[in-house]
């Protein structure tokens, strides 16, 4: 095994096969209590409580797909940059390692997921973003502060 | 200790070390004979530069040795302390506040001088040489708000106890290991633990008021030289604790109304003199705890409002019509310097006068559920403001509601009333309103408005909750209300802050998170209006006058707004004769009867009226208007109103007359609710009376017996167990006493937490059943179930 390579989760969401990094990932858990937060920016569908922690849901299948998702029945606790999220997914598959050259730039015209993602990883034949929490967390932001500042 | 942890105290410490000198100085500048004042300025320098060289601050400690010089100086009599001298000192303290930032942005003090501490550290030497210096100027903002020290400092009890407790807790923990489940002792004792825990807690989080008012002395020393007046700040109840949050937000508020004293308050001298006052006025700061809250008032002894200028001001800025002011008190006119662009100051300066000031102050002290008033006490005799604000932010009481399948909590200061929805709701246009004693409020749907920041049409039925906020009032449509109780916020977390529609969030005991709804800004963004001041609200309840509604009954007449629920187009399709003659009007698929009904030929409204929980119709030809009139005005009888001979009706007659021939509602008894909190009677009463009940609330087991006494019968009684005075266990054992006339009523126990013990000491009292407050549907269950077995 190569030193610099790293374990990579896959999941799906909205249908789609995405990656996430094992180091980003704090634990996954099955449904949490959850409860709908009106006026959240989109992509946000509302908090969990996690054993006491409050976390921001984001629904995985709404911001890869553009649709809301309707099964999501998995959350990954995932960290970006010291701000905790769930992420609500349907399903949670294998750990895959990938080393740092396989994972390639976002191909050109890049869909919809390109808001989650600057890396693709290709696996079993499948082409899978590899969620980036940072990019995804502040692309969210920047849209709220839009719409918030909306008239 | 080590090096760095003293060197992070000391930067920690800085700024509260400074504003302590500063205070020093400001005392000592009043009363330079005072020895012993001056001793402690020279000791805190010393220390300072001690502390500084220490630490190997070099920049820090030259500056504190050139002041303690120029002090030293002074101490030994060769120089006298002249207003230059201390604002020189001042100016020091700035210059090592410069520095400190420096030094926290940096890690290291930079060795280069800047030029203006260098023109500092000359005018310092000059100074203590007894030469002739100018003042530098400093690149420090005019007014600086003492930045919050991120050490929190606890008191070592706290510490103590949280140990105590743990180590209670964990005996519990053992315990729960060994039985593998909990019993009814061991989950007493764990309830009572944890709550000590939280207490204790939140004890720990506790501050003395006076961190929010260190920096004044400078800011008032510094005003009051600039604007030329002669002022002096004193304080009283410093020592008053309250939650660190709390104290962040009030600090500004605080030190918006000192300024205003300064800017609007104090007089020069020569005029104070002229007023037969002392030529030097008086700021006064105190602080003292009330009830869960901490009130703070800031006064001043200077010339007070002028009632004048402001209802002038007002006018001319719009913010109230000729006709409002007209109406308002004293105290309400003065309250008018709270709304929002008022500022009676002439002249736009440093200190005031910009209009943001007090607004901006009664906003951020709303924005934690606290109140400002404007009190003047007589003409020329000063100004008093008061501030109310929670003790805590971290319990918030709170009221647990259900919309559209979710669950949302709203901060109990926000909540007027609970009420019925059906009937109630009309549209103006297209936008929902909610008739509600005499007034139409907006509807807001929950949780659409929310997300729509508009007025929404909601479902059919359920409730309503009365919310208000900052002279904002409106009704919000909600499917239900599950608990009231006190709750723990937490923050929202960051990507949903932009929403600036929630306070914080709470867990709720069955672990689900749930939003706490900001009432004053969903109010605000959903466009409800500003009322212009309290009056339109307050008028009418005012002890002197009452709002009443005129009407032609073939003469005119009048009723108290209050007891007119709605007023609606007559319909001859909705009059129904009973077979013995009685006349009804068919009212929301209720029959109502109708009083007075030979009066009125050819009607053309209808009013439905309301007492407790009777409703009565009664028909009219036209509505003439509503007016206020002084109170003993509006008691029955003949009165001149508006210039036209009417007649006052007698609300009791209309109701007595109905409840002999009320037979025919559909009435499921009487139950008598006793209840030591009026907020939880509001809540309980129009479910009881939804389910057809007739309700009659007594607010202690004092008057629930004197009802007893005095020949009252009820089908049935539901008592609250924790009241003050006599408690429901009392109640039961009077209740179910030999000869009691209401021994054989049934008799139900609500409790906000009944534990199988308590239930069976209510048992043994008396009770026969015991329902937890708010499981609302087990309450109905449990009624229809004792009904039917009475």
């Amino acid at each position: 095994m190569n030193d610099t390579a790293a374990q990579y989760l896959v999941f799906t969401a909205g249908g789609i096969a995405c990656a996430i990094a094992v180091s980003a990932v704090r634990e996954v858990a099955r449904e949490l209590p959850f409860a709908p937060v009106p006026a959240a920016p989109r992509g946000v569908a509302g908090i969990v409580n996690l054993r006491g922690h409050v976390l921001p849901a984001l629904d995985m299948a709404c911001l890869l797909e553009g649709t809301a998702s309707s099964s999501a029945a998995m959350n990954i606790i995932a960290d970006a940059g010291g701000t905790f999220y769930s992420l609500l997914v349907e399903t949670c598959g294998d750990v895959v390692i990938f080393a740092p050259e396989k994972l390639e730039p976002l191909p050109a015209g890049a869909p919809k997921w390109g808001f989650a993602a600057q890396k693709i990883c290709r696996h079993e034949n499948r082409i899978m973003p590899v969620i980036d929490m940072k990019r995804l967390a502040d692309k969210i932001a920047a849209a709220a502060q839009r719409q918030g500042s909306a008239p | 200790m080590r090096l760095d942890d003293i060197l992070q105290d000391f930067l920690s410490e800085a700024e509260e070390r400074f504003q302590a000198l500063e205070a020093q100085l400001v005392t000592l500048e009043r009363r330079p004979e005072d020895a012993r004042a001056l001793a402690e300025v020279f000791r805190a320098a010393h220390s300072l530069k001690g502390t500084c060289g220490f630490l190997g601050f070099r920049r820090l400690g030259d500056l504190a040795h050139a002041a303690e010089d120029l002090l030293s100086q002074v101490r030994g009599g060769a120089l006298p302390l002249l207003p230059d001298s201390v604002s020189l000192l001042l100016a020091a303290l700035d210059g090592m506040r410069l520095i400190v930032a420096e030094i926290k942005s940096s890690g290291a003090e930079p060795q280069e001088i800047p030029p203006e501490e260098q023109a500092l550290r000359a005018a310092l030497a000059a100074a203590a040489e007894g030469q002739s210096f100018s003042l530098p100027s400093l690149p420090i903002k005019a007014g600086r708000a003492a930045l919050p020290a991120p050490v929190l400092r606890v008191q070592s009890d706290v510490f103590d106890n949280l140990l105590a407790l743990s180590g209670e807790i964990a005996l519990v923990r053992e315990r729960l290991k060994v039985a593998n489940a909990i019993d009814a002792a061991g989950a007493a004792q764990f309830a009572q633990l944890t709550q000590n825990l939280q207490a204790e807690v939140l004890r720990g989080r506790l501050q003395p008021v006076m961190e929010a008012w260190r920096s004044l002395p400078r800011l008032v020393r510094d005003l009051a030289a600039g604007a030329g007046l002669s002022v002096r700040l004193e304080t009283e109840g410093g020592e008053t604790l309250l939650d660190r949050q709390v104290l962040d937000v009030i600090r500004d508020p605080i030190a918006h109304l000192v300024r205003n004293c300064l800017s609007h308050g104090l007089e020069p001298s020569k005029n104070r003199r002229a007023a037969g006052k002392p030529p030097e006025g008086v700021i006064y700061l105190s602080a003292r705890a009330a009830e869960g809250q901490v009130v703070i008032t800031v006064s001043d002894d200077g010339r007070g409002f002028d009632l004048e200028a402001i209802r002038q001001k007002a006018l001319a800025t719009g913010i109230a019509t000729a006709a409002q002011i007209a109406v308002l008190t004293d105290v309400q006119v003065a309250g008018l310097v709270f709304a929002r662009h008022f500022s009676t100051a002439a002249q736009v300066g440093d200190m005031a006068g910009r209009g943001v000031g007090l607004d901006a102050a009664a906003a951020q002290l709303a924005s934690i559920g606290g109140t400002i008033t404007a009190m003047p006490p007589e003409t020329g005799k000063g100004a008093v403001f008061t501030m109310r604000v929670p003790l805590t932010l971290a319990m918030l009481p709170a009221v647990l509601v259900t919309a559209g399948k979710q669950t949302f909590v709203l901060p109990r200061s926000a909540v007027l009333r609970f009420c019925r929805r059906d009937g109630a709701v009309q549209y103006a246009g297209a936008r929902p309103v909610f008739y509600h004693e005499g007034v139409h409020l907006p509807l807001l749907s929950l949780p659409l408005s929310l997300e729509a920041a508009a007025l929404v049409p909601p479902h059919e039925g359920g409730f309503a909750v009365i919310v208000r906020a900052e002279r904002m009032t409106a009704a919000l449509a909600i499917d239900g209300i599950l608990w009231t109780g006190d709750i723990v916020v937490k923050p929202v977390p960051e990507i949903l802050q932009d929403t600036g529609v929630y306070l914080g969030l709470a867990l709720l005991a069955n672990g689900a998170p749930a939003m706490i709804v900001d009432v004053r800004r969903l109010l605000a963004r959903c466009g409800v209006a500003v009322q212009a001041e309290e009056a339109a609200e307050t008028a009418p309840h005012s002890a002197d006058m009452q709002r009443i509604l005129t009407f032609d009954l073939g003469g005119l007449c009048a009723l108290p707004v209050s007891v007119v629920e709605t007023v609606q187009r007559f319909s001859p399709a909705a009059l129904h004769t009973a077979q013995d003659g009685g006349q009804y009007y068919a009212c929301d698929d209720k029959l109502l009867p109708i009083c007075l009904s030979a009066a009125v030929k050819d009607p053309a409204f209808v009013l439905i009226l309301r007492q407790d929980t009777q409703r009565v119709c009664l028909p009219c030809r036209t509505i003439s208007g509503v007016v206020d009139i002084p109170a003993q005005d509006a008691r029955p009888g003949s009165r001149m109103i508006g210039g036209r001979p009417a007649d006052v009706l007698a609300v009791e007659n209309l109701f007595v007359q109905v409840d002999e021939t009320s037979g025919a509602t559909d009435d499921k008894g009487r139950i008598l609710l006793i209840d030591d909190s009026p907020f939880f009677c509001g809540l309980l009463t129009p479910v009881l009376e939804q389910a057809g009940y007739r309700v009659e609330v007594a607010a202690d087991v004092a008057s629930a017996l004197s009802l007893r006494d005095h020949g009252g019968r009820f089908d049935l009684i539901i008592s609250d167990i924790e009241m003050p005075d006599m408690d429901g266990l009392a109640f039961a054992r009077a209740v179910r006493a030999e000869g009691s006339a209401w021994r054989e009523t049934p008799l139900l126990a609500l409790s906000a937490h009944a534990t199988r013990h308590d239930e069976s000491r209510g048992r043994a009292a008396g009770f026969d059943d015991f329902i937890t407050k708010f499981d609302r549907t087990k309450l109905l269950v449990t009624l229809s179930n004792i009904r039917q077995r009475a």
